[in-house]
């Protein structure tokens, strides 16, 4: 508490030597920038985010999901995908609810990732995005909500013929006494996962501004004009931008050197995986967690994104 | 970090949002048609702030459950959260110049774009955005610019071949940031070209339409140019 009130009088007094010293150094101003763009942008989603999660915490128990969701796991899944489509929001809201819904990972584990993955991608606020974006191609949305849904499936799939409860280190606060009122428990659920998922947004955020600064973009425009590195290059620029689900469409609508394919695995492999989120799983499921299921989203991704692109696109 | 500190650090990114939304600040790092939605996250982080700290003092304490050996994992992380607070607070990182843009020019110009295009607003020279100008310019089948005197505000950037007119654009966020540009010829273009880089100017002139043979970046035969002021909001 000292040490909170010393650092923040501190830079208060400093703040005109601050404000200078950032000003004046063209990289520390730009990556400063960047930062304050991913963070200011996240914060309403990942309110949005957090009060979903505290009404979870409050009317939603997982035995009461586990009544809801289909008994067949393989079925649950598909459920969890199509149901993605009911939170209009972009990838930061959804990892708090996911993780409230996952809950110790039983029977509704499978289906809570897969609502994590295709939550960001394929809900009515982004595919009018992405229409808008590319008035030329309507196909592109089509593609788009395919190839997501697709990804999600498989690796809901996966979780549940592979996944290993281990893997989950971070656990949920268990909810105090069965007495308290309903505002507490939504009020402790809320702040404990704001304060959770947006300390690790802090990391993402950092990450994807240092990135921005050391790796220019114009590296990966040049990269994306070749079709098989263009995809890995789009790949891993949708990685490294960490940009918001609502907007990415418009960045891949301006790039108009590369051809479809590789803009439409940047626009399934963004949502899904970026430096952000990756931070955020690791502080919301576990570090053992994020390091297998962020690579392996990756590589499904682009191949879902590929196989749905190429039968939907066509050779564009 | 003990819970009295999150719970203020939870006060504070509230809090740090609000400034910004108040001061105007947050169009350096956002669109401008996020206010409402960062007014209301502001609000209700303070509010779910302010709720769990009077819980905590009507208890006498804080809860239990957060001594126990489960938490201690998280002591530390929550102290990055004070780095965006500080930031927003305090350092107030400036909007973002043209080099760290994407030099990305390209107005969509794929043919399947073009399409018709309402007519200009009326009057001797409407303002125009710039990347309204440069899309109209490839895609307006109407060919809505051909003739008329237009007026665009932004800022100068010197180059090799000339001087041109620039404004970055922002979709979502500072991340996605781009840098649109206009070449500027014409009567006025000289004046424009003895100032040093970032003035902002507004400059009123015509587009000629484009040709086939076109160059990707239109230009802008400059009739006036008058110095301004930078704008309130940065970014177009």
């Amino acid at each position: 508490m000292e040490l909170l009130v010393g650092i923040l009088l501190a830079c208060a007094f400093k703040a005109a030597t601050l404000q200078n010293a950032v000003a004046l150094n063209a990289a520390l101003s730009t990556a400063g920038t960047v930062f304050c763009g991913v963070f200011v942008q996240a914060v309403p989603f990942l309110v949005l985010g957090v009060v979903v999660s505290g009404l979870i915490a409050v009317f939603v128990s997982p035995e009461r999901l586990a009544r809801w969701l289909p008994r067949r796991p393989a079925v649950a899944v598909l459920a969890a995908g199509v149901g993605g489509a009911a939170l209009p929001g972009c990838e930061c809201g959804s990892v708090p609810v996911a993780r409230r819904l996952f809950g110790d990972g039983g029977a509704t584990g499978a289906a809570a990732l897969t609502f994590m993955l295709a939550a960001p991608a394929i809900n009515p606020v982004v595919l009018v995005a992405t229409a808008v974006a590319f008035p030329g191609a309507p196909r592109m949305v089509l593609a788009r909500m395919g190839a997501s849904l697709l990804t999600a499936v498989i690796i809901g799939w996966a979780w549940s013929r592979w996944g290993r409860p281990e893997w989950i280190t971070r656990r949920l606060p268990t909810p105090g006494v069965r007495t308290e009122s309903r505002w507490v428990v939504f009020a402790e659920a809320a702040r404990h996962d704001f304060l959770q998922a947006a300390s690790y947004l802090v990391l993402g955020a950092a990450a994807a501004a240092a990135l921005h600064v050391v790796v220019p973009q114009w590296v990966f425009a040049h990269l994306a004009a070749d079709p098989i590195l263009g995809v890995l290059a789009m790949a891993a620029l949708a990685v490294v931008l960490a940009l918001c689900s609502e907007a990415d469409a418009f960045v891949a609508a301006s790039m108009t050197m590369v051809p479809l394919l590789p803009r439409l695995v940047f626009l399934v492999v963004g949502p899904a995986v970026d430096v952000k989120l990756f931070a955020m799983q690791a502080g919301m499921f576990g570090r053992a967690f994020a390091a297998r299921f962020a690579p392996c989203t990756f590589v499904v991704a682009i191949a879902s994104a590929c196989a749905v692109g190429s039968f939907v696109l066509g050779g564009r | 970090m003990s819970r009295e500190s999150e719970n203020i650090v939870l006060l504070l990114v509230g809090l740090g949002i609000l400034v910004i939304t108040w001061s105007g600040v947050f169009v350096r790092y956002v669109k401008p048609g996020l206010l409402p939605w960062l007014v209301a996250s502001a609000v209700l982080l303070i509010a779910l702030a302010l709720f769990v700290m009077a819980c905590d003092i009507r208890r006498g304490g804080p809860r239990d459950d957060d001594h126990g050996h489960a938490h201690s994992h998280r002591a530390a992380i929550v102290w990055l959260l004070v780095i965006p607070i500080l930031l927003l607070c305090f350092v107030k990182p400036p909007a973002l110049r043209p080099s760290a843009a994407a030099p990305s020019v390209t107005p969509v110009s794929n043919d399947v774009l073009n399409q018709a295009f309402p007519p200009l607003p009326p009057g001797r020279a409407p303002e125009l955005s710039l990347p309204e100008v440069l899309m109209r310019w490839a895609q307006d089948t109407n060919g809505s610019l051909t003739n008329r005197h237009i007026t665009v505000t932004g800022f100068v950037l010197n180059e090799a071949q000339g001087v041109d007119l620039g404004r970055v654009v922002i979709i979502c966020c500072a991340a996605d940031a781009q840098l649109a540009r206009i070449h500027l010829a014409g009567s006025a273009a000289a004046e424009a070209a003895g100032l040093p880089d970032n003035t902002w100017l507004r400059v009123e002139g015509q587009v000629p339409p484009r040709q086939p043979s076109s160059a990707k970046i239109p230009t802008l035969e400059a009739t006036t140019v008058t110095r301004v002021d930078a704008p309130p909001n940065p970014y177009a």
